[in-house]
């Protein structure tokens, strides 16, 4: 864990700016397929409004380079990758817990043992740590409350002390950015 | 096949008012602010996939096309996103005005 700023903020961990940008615009690019539907190449209107959905994804894209929008984001490519095998596995996470907690809501004596704790966290880039805090909070039972890059701390509050077993999710994340 | 299917649907609709129903009655019932978001926030993460699921089932049911799917798909996507950080957004609020957990044993308010 290195707190100093990467050096080039324009390529980092071996993911250039240019690799970025085009993943962004063809993500955009699917994005704008899937919501408007209308991809019939020999209709006139269709190619009309398929030109201009390319146009405005360059638009986007280029807006979001003079913005510097995805210059301190991570290994962005990686975590993608990574995010396959990541979501079953928390979406499995998820039923899990949700059952859990629908049990406690549904029993007559819920057996809840609030507490708050932190928890360090060894991840690297700023995308993931935002998905740790963002899965701790999707499980139900426990919810960051705060993130403290710095000291990289989150404050995590549980309904139970069972909740305090985020070191699998920890090291999954760690995992799918590449870190240790 | 096409009865299986439809039945198929109405235990995922089944399934997911299930814990919509509950995120609703454990708000109700837990004992603050604090422990109220859990069921709130995110109880209904789960009921959400399942009515997205039997969208999909009904997609494949109707033969409708891959762009009403990658839609469902999309907005499963979203709503995912959305409520994690809205019920961050909430408690970091609450905890920053300095409101603090109640703890066990504590009278409710």
């Amino acid at each position: 864990m290195s707190a100093a700023p990467p050096a080039n903020r324009l390529c980092i961990r071996g993911e250039s700016a240019l690799l970025r940008h085009l993943m962004l615009f063809v993500v955009l690019l699917g994005f704008w397929a899937v919501l408007s539907g209308q991809l019939d190449w020999t209709d006139t209107h269709q190619r009309y409004l398929m030109i201009c959905g390319v146009a405005s994804c360059a638009l986007a894209t280029w807006v979001a380079r003079r913005v510097g929008f995805l210059n301190d984001e991570g290994p962005v490519g990686r975590i993608l990758v990574g995010a396959l095998t990541y979501l079953p596995w928390l979406t499995w996470q998820v039923v899990t817990s949700n059952w859990d907690v629908a049990k406690r809501v549904w029993s007559r004596d819920p057996g809840l043992d609030p507490l708050v704790f932190t928890t360090k966290y060894e991840i690297k880039s700023d995308l993931g740590a935002a998905i740790f805090a963002n899965s701790i909070t999707l499980t139900p039972g426990t919810i960051t409350i705060a993130i403290d890059t710095e000291k990289k701390e989150m404050l995590v509050h549980a309904i139970h002390p069972g909740g305090q077993e985020v070191k699998a999710m920890h090291d999954r994340v760690a995992r799918m950015e590449g870190g240790k | 096949m096409d009865l299986a299917l439809e039945i198929l649907t109405w235990v995922l609709l089944a399934g997911g008012t299930f814990f919509s129903l509950t995120a609703a009655v454990g708000v109700l019932r837990f004992p603050d602010f604090y422990s109220r978001i859990h069921p709130a926030g995110k109880n209904d993460t789960l009921g959400v996939l399942l009515f997205a699921a039997a969208m999909l089932v009904e997609c494949a049911r109707f033969d409708y096309s891959w762009l009403v799917v990658g839609r469902v798909l999309l907005m499963v996507l979203f709503m995912q996103m959305a409520s994690p950080i809205a019920a961050h957004a909430i408690t970091q609020a609450a905890w920053v005005s300095g409101l603090r957990p109640w703890k066990k044993g504590e009278p409710t308010r």
